[in-house]
């Protein structure tokens, strides 16, 4: 990837961005809004930065948190601040052949749903946004072992509520 | 290390996030486009060749909103697409038996047959969290692999010694106050046993739900020693 071309950044990351800035937001229009701000400011930045990919998160994640501290709008969130469509299944590097097996978006949303919302972050940073612990830790600041420990716990109750879906 | 992904997790991620609206990308591309500036000394405005780059380099990409498959493109950073599989060897589980009192016991080396070691901190996403079966590392590189960087580890390590000792590390998520003890059964072969005594939460009035810890231990056992694990039934404690 070309590290001058902005959009082959943004293609290549930003539906998982998206996805990570609407656990907060309370709507796709406000989750793409945070989205704007947070890439224009890592792709300012984005030379003096350690680790790129993390940084670009911290961005969203920071964005998302100065947002949320000042609209006390927040507080009436809608239940559901996220969605996600099948017709992508190539994005984050997932093999198309898993389509078979993959999961109906709705019943994802409604599993995700039920989890807190620090829970949900980290699962779509770990899942979609391929970070690692370490770098999970790092944009959510929280230790590794916190963010591993949200991480399983969520992935225990979504395993329990996806497989309870596909009985029923 | 190889690392097998989940097979669940593999699933769900084969579910895609909703790609982000031409809207935004097209937000995006405004604002990084370079503001125009004149150059008194050429006459030009310098803004005409980034424009020019901007639009040579759009040509390469896709604006019709799908990604651009490739792998990750950060040198280092190497995506963890799930769990990792155990590296060390299958635990060993022996016979359960009576345990014995917790006074210490040394083989007729001298050594304690079990010790408890403190300061080393595994990466937990490489290791099995099921209460029942701990991790088994009888190499020190096998070990190296899975701490950590956290300065000061180093001395942990040098408590073990691997010619004849292995090391034993639990990992679980439970509640705070959940204990993992130890006692050494020496009624017949010498055997230890190990003892979750796993809690529920536990909660203290005015306390929220509070949140599952991550819990790991980690033990040098005597090479050849029998060893197995029990679980309590879980205890629930009202503060």
């Amino acid at each position: 990837m070309d590290d001058r071309n902005w959009q082959q950044w943004f293609d290549r990351h930003g539906a998982a961005l998206i996805l990570f800035a609407r656990q907060r937001a309370d709507c796709c229009a406000d989750a793409e809004d945070i989205v704007q701000t947070a890439f224009i400011r890592f792709w300012k930045h984005r030379e003096s930065a350690k680790d790129p990919l993390t940084y670009l998160y911290s961005c969203v994640s920071s964005v998302s948190n100065d947002r949320y501290r000042s609209d006390s709008r927040r507080r009436e969130r809608e239940k559901k601040a996220w969605y996600i469509k099948a017709d992508d299944a190539n994005v984050g590097g997932a093999s198309s052949s898993n389509s078979d097996t993959a999961f109906e978006p709705t019943e994802i949303e409604e599993a995700m749903a039920t989890l807190p919302e620090e829970q949900r972050q980290v699962v779509v940073l770990k899942i979609w946004g391929e970070l690692t612990f370490k770098n999970i830790a790092e944009v959510l600041s929280i230790p590794a072992n916190t963010a591993a420990s949200r991480y399983r716990l969520a992935i225990n109750v979504l395993k329990s509520r996806l497989s309870e879906g596909a009985e029923s | 290390m190889n690392e097998t992904p989940d097979p669940f997790e593999m699933r769900l991620k084969s579910v895609a996030p909703a790609p982000p609206s031409d809207k935004l990308r097209n937000d995006i591309e405004k604002e990084l486009q370079p503001t125009p500036r004149f150059n008194a000394k050429t006459g030009v405005f310098a803004a005409i060749v980034s424009v020019a780059a901007l639009i040579a380099v759009s040509t390469m990409v896709d604006f019709g909103g799908n990604p651009i498959p490739g792998n990750n493109p950060i040198p280092g950073n190497t995506p963890n697409p799930g769990e990792n599989p155990n590296p060390a060897d299958s635990p060993e589980t022996g016979n359960i038996s009576v345990p014995a009192n917790d006074t210490p016991v040394l083989n007729p080396e001298g050594r304690p047959y079990v010790v408890p070691v403190k300061g080393l901190k595994p990466l937990v996403d490489a290791l099995d969290v099921s209460r029942k079966n701990p991790t088994r590392f009888d190499k020190l590189e096998q070990l190296q692999e899975i701490l950590s960087d956290e300065p000061g580890q180093d001395k942990s390590l040098d408590q073990i010694d691997f010619e004849t000792q292995e090391v034993l590390i639990f990992t679980w998520l439970g509640w705070k106050l959940d204990k993992l003890t130890y006692q050494l059964d020496t009624t017949q072969r010498p055997e230890i046993i190990f003892t979750h005594r796993p809690m529920d939460q536990v909660r203290r009035i005015g306390d929220g739900p509070g949140e599952p810890h991550l819990h790991f231990e980690v033990f040098a056992i005597e090479k050849g020693t029998l060893w197995s694990v029990e679980i309590e039934e879980k205890q629930t404690i009202i503060q």
